[in-house]
């Protein structure tokens, strides 16, 4: 199992310990899903924004296994239908703030970043209104002596 | 067994059925002159189910749907009133087993004399979900 697939299984993991929650009531593995009910968050791994660090020379191999941009969205209503902002925000700030709080992920997996907070978006390959942010994730690499 | 469209649009018209103040609803629109036999009549026009989002299992759907209202002289305006009220109703959407109905217009009344009939369009989008495969 990859970096990137491990990240995300954490993240659904501990969103869905939540569930059901005052806030939200499900929590996906994947942005698209027909069935959504709303509230819900889903998560996806963001594959189109490599996520890039200062050092001058870096292995891209192994830069790509151990860093992860992960895309929660937070559903809160569908195309068309009312647009239910207070219930973005409160989610999301919700979900930022344990992100936050709480960046050991276990396994040498940890949150170095929770960014792009935007309270309000349509998300068209979901078909529904909400809010978005970004989380990345560092995989702490350990070297033994030999 | 019929599919979902089907489904979501015979619950629509058993409801409107419901309403004391609709002597018929139809799924088809009747033509005028056999609609004006059944007033105070509403009718639906359906069309095509647009995609939204497909998964392995599930497909959202989005129809666009007028009900076409026939009664006569103004008491039009009170129908109109009276299924606004039903279509804007929370509960509605999950009665018929759909996700959200939204209204997205309507048209205009034009007013006419107490003994001619009047008739007036309601234009909405109704949100549901069907599992692939069931027909």
């Amino acid at each position: 199992m990859s970096a990137a697939s491990t990240a995300h299984s954490k993240i659904v993991a501990i969103l869905q310990s939540f569930t059901p929650s005052p806030l939200w009531d499900a929590v996906y593995v994947t942005h698209e899903t027909a069935n959504l009910i709303i509230p819900s968050l889903s998560v996806e791994v963001d594959i189109d924004t490599p996520i890039e660090e200062d050092n001058a020379i870096v292995n891209q191999e192994l830069l790509d296994n151990r860093n992860t941009r992960l895309s929660i969205r937070i559903h809160t209503g569908y195309r068309l239908g009312p647009v239910n902002t207070d219930s973005s925000v409160e989610i999301a700030d919700a979900v930022v703030r344990w992100l936050r709080e709480n960046i050991n992920l276990g396994n040498g997996f940890r949150i170095f970043d929770v960014l792009g907070v935007v309270y309000n978006v349509e998300h068209v390959t979901s078909g529904t209104t909400g809010a978005e942010l970004n989380v990345d994730i560092h995989k702490v690499e350990f070297y033994e002596q030999t | 067994m019929a599919n979902k469209k089907t489904n979501v649009l015979n619950a629509l018209v058993a409801q409107l059925e419901n309403l004391s103040s609709i002597a018929k609803a139809t799924r088809i629109l009747l033509s005028p002159i056999n609609a004006r036999k059944w007033s105070p009549y509403a009718g639906l026009i359906a069309g095509p189910e647009e995609v939204i989002v497909e998964d392995l299992t599930h497909i959202r759907y989005e129809l666009d749907v007028d009900v076409i209202l026939l009664e006569k002289g103004r008491d039009i305006e009170k129908l109109l009133d009276k299924v606004k009220n039903l279509l804007y109703s929370s509960l509605l959407a999950t009665t018929i087993g759909a996700l959200q109905i939204k209204i997205v217009g309507q048209e205009e009344v034009a007013l006419v004399d107490n003994d001619k009939f009047s008739s007036t369009r309601i234009v909405m989008t109704i949100t549901y979900v069907a599992v692939k495969g069931a027909f």
